[in-house]
């Protein structure tokens, strides 16, 4: 992506909790995941074994990962507004546009953005704008998922959830709202493990992984 | 002696023997006309769910009559629970008849009260009495004649449950946790089971009731058997062994226990293919005791398949779900989309990678 004149600085990208809070949301989330395919049976995942087992691991790892979801959130706002505030959805949109077209050979290269100025101390562009949604995209689906997951299991004290799912049901053909709540559950979990996948790939090809456990990362210095 | 003096021992005496002699509903009656013409037709008085049971089991296989101890339980004046007039009667004096099952396994104890059972009824824990749930018309009768509790007794659970309404105890009020439909195990079970079958959390069972003696050989609680009541649903059965002149006799019958607890029985008591056939009776041809149309049924396939806890019951989830979109006439297999969704985004960065290694080239 880079140029082969380009000058470059290591600089100081992810701070430690940042790191944590990532690490964890990512262990968490493969441990969840894991055992939500031995829940639904999924691709004939039977481990472990013990199903009470799974759904203790499934329920209550759940919040821990919620938790760090929640300080990865108050993280974005706090420090990260710049990058990944909601102003930027629409250049990031248009940049994935012009990113598509690009790789199917319908429009021009798209150069990587990303740039790091020493004279002010501080990046010009700090993330590949795609990358704006992926956070609030996981949130999203973090929050549809711990809402259907939580009804699931505490019935009694999501029964207003539930009543309202019962309302939609038949519109979906299923018989209750549980039924839909579950369909709800299983399909965003897709999209989740389908975001993982491009996610981690974009860390691969972008470069950013080593930032993400050393927190340094050899930056392009701006023109 | 003066034959004044005679005549007033004479007053007193016949006085004194007279109330004692028969029933008080008749002077009772006087004033409370409705109630003791009800109550002479109520099955505290005619101890007809008693006989009847009798005469169906025990008594139809040793051809032996009631037993006298079983005509305690007729109560035949006003004055035995009302002890004076006006006299509202309080828990003690039911349990003081009731004390073989239903009195001190409410309060937590079994037969006679001769040991603790495994819990008191929640009811009790929150300090409610018996007329607290069973009003007037169930004690005094409402002019029927019943031959079974089931009919009599009316009290529903979600007479209460059904609206979460506030009961009174004492000087305190109760919110009555309101019966939620959408729980797991009432959605699959409230059209087959009693809230009893689930809700009670045990029952009491006599090994070898010595008819003779009056003695038992043993008392568990860990026995739990359902069979269909009239109505169709499932209800908690009780297996009554009984020795007679050395031979032993069984009979079943449908019962009320009054031991509930709010979490329902675990799920394997029932889903549990090494005691389904235990629980549902099955071999058993003796004899049934209780209302008509009580029967034994066959366990369903799915209860001997399936093994699991309460909770995961709760949140089992099927394997399969399908989406029905009638107005597009499609269906979606979650499972499915949900591995095309992952395929396609595979092969996706597959070829991206390699279009990559190819350019870079």
């Amino acid at each position: 992506m880079g140029g082969h004149n380009d000058e470059y600085v290591e600089v100081h990208r992810q701070h430690l909790l940042y790191r944590i809070t990532h690490w964890g949301i990512v262990s968490t989330g493969l441990i969840i995941g894991f055992t939500g395919l031995r829940l639904g049976e999924i691709w004939g995942v039977s481990i472990p074994q013990n199903y009470q087992l799974a759904l203790k691991i499934h329920v209550y790892l759940g919040f821990v990962f919620a938790f760090f979801w929640l300080l990865m959130f108050l993280q974005l706002i706090t420090h990260e507004w710049k990058w990944f505030g909601f102003h930027r959805f629409l250049y990031s949109i248009k940049f994935l546009i012009a990113e598509t077209k690009a790789w199917l050979g319908i429009g021009p290269h798209v150069e990587d953005p990303r740039c790091y100025d020493p004279r002010i101390g501080d990046y010009r562009e700090k993330i590949i704008p795609t990358e704006v949604i992926v956070p609030w995209a996981y949130i999203l689906l973090t929050i549809i998922m711990g809402i259907t997951g939580l009804s699931l299991y505490y019935q009694n004290y999501f029964a207003p959830i539930i009543h309202l799912a019962d309302r939609f049901a038949p519109i979906f053909g299923l018989n209750s709202g549980i039924d839909l709540l579950r369909a709800i559950h299983r399909l965003v979990m897709f999209f989740y493990l389908m975001m993982m996948l491009v996610h981690a790939y974009a860390c691969f090809v972008f470069g950013v992984i080593k930032s993400m456990i050393t927190g340094t990362r050899l930056e392009r210095v701006c023109k | 002696m003066d034959k004044r003096v005679l005549i007033l021992i004479s007053v007193i005496l016949i006085g004194l023997i007279l109330p004692a002699s028969g029933s008080d509903v008749q002077r009772c009656g006087l004033c409370h006309s409705n109630i003791a013409e009800n109550y002479t037709k109520s099955l505290h008085y005619t101890i007809m769910g008693i006989r009847v049971a009798w005469d169906e089991g025990i008594g139809a296989m040793t051809h032996q009559p009631l037993p006298k101890i079983c005509m305690k339980c007729h109560v035949e004046n006003c004055s035995t629970c009302h002890i004076y007039h006006g006299y509202i009667p309080n828990m003690t004096i039911c349990v003081d008849c009731h004390r073989h099952n239903v009195g001190v396994n409410y309060m937590g104890y079994l037969i006679d009260k001769m040991g603790k059972g495994p819990s008191p009824d929640i009811h009790y824990v929150y300090g409610l009495n018996c007329t607290t749930c069973h009003k007037e018309p169930e004690i005094h009768g409402d002019g029927h004649l019943y031959t079974h509790s089931f009919y009599a007794v009316k009290v529903r659970c979600l007479d209460c449950h059904g609206t979460g309404k506030l009961v009174r105890v004492g000087n305190k009020t109760i919110r009555v946790k309101k019966y939620d439909p959408n729980l797991l195990p009432h959605r699959i079970h409230a059209k087959v089971l009693s809230c009893i079958a689930c809700h009670a959390a045990w029952y009491q069972t006599c090994i070898n009731c010595h008819l003779d003696t009056g003695k038992v050989d043993k008392i568990t609680t860990k026995e739990f058997h359902l069979i269909q009541g009239p109505d169709g649903k499932l209800y908690p059965a009780v297996r009554m062994i009984v020795t007679f002149q050395g031979k032993t006799y069984t009979s079943v019958a449908l019962i009320a226990p009054h031991t509930i607890s709010p979490k329902g029985r675990p799920c394997s008591d029932c889903h549990n293919p090494n005691t389904i056939n235990d629980v549902f009776l099955v071999g058993y041809k003796g004899r049934l005791v209780g209302p008509p149309g009580i029967k034994i049924v066959k366990p369903g396939e799915s209860l001997k398949q399936l093994v699991c806890t309460a909770d995961e019951c709760y949140a089992r989830p099927p394997n399969k779900i399908v989406i029905k979109i009638p107005v597009l006439n499609i269906w979606i297999d979650t499972e499915m989309l949900g591995t095309l969704i992952i395929g396609a985004t595979i092969v996706g960065i597959f070829l991206h990678y390699l279009k990559r290694r190819l350019t870079l080239k």
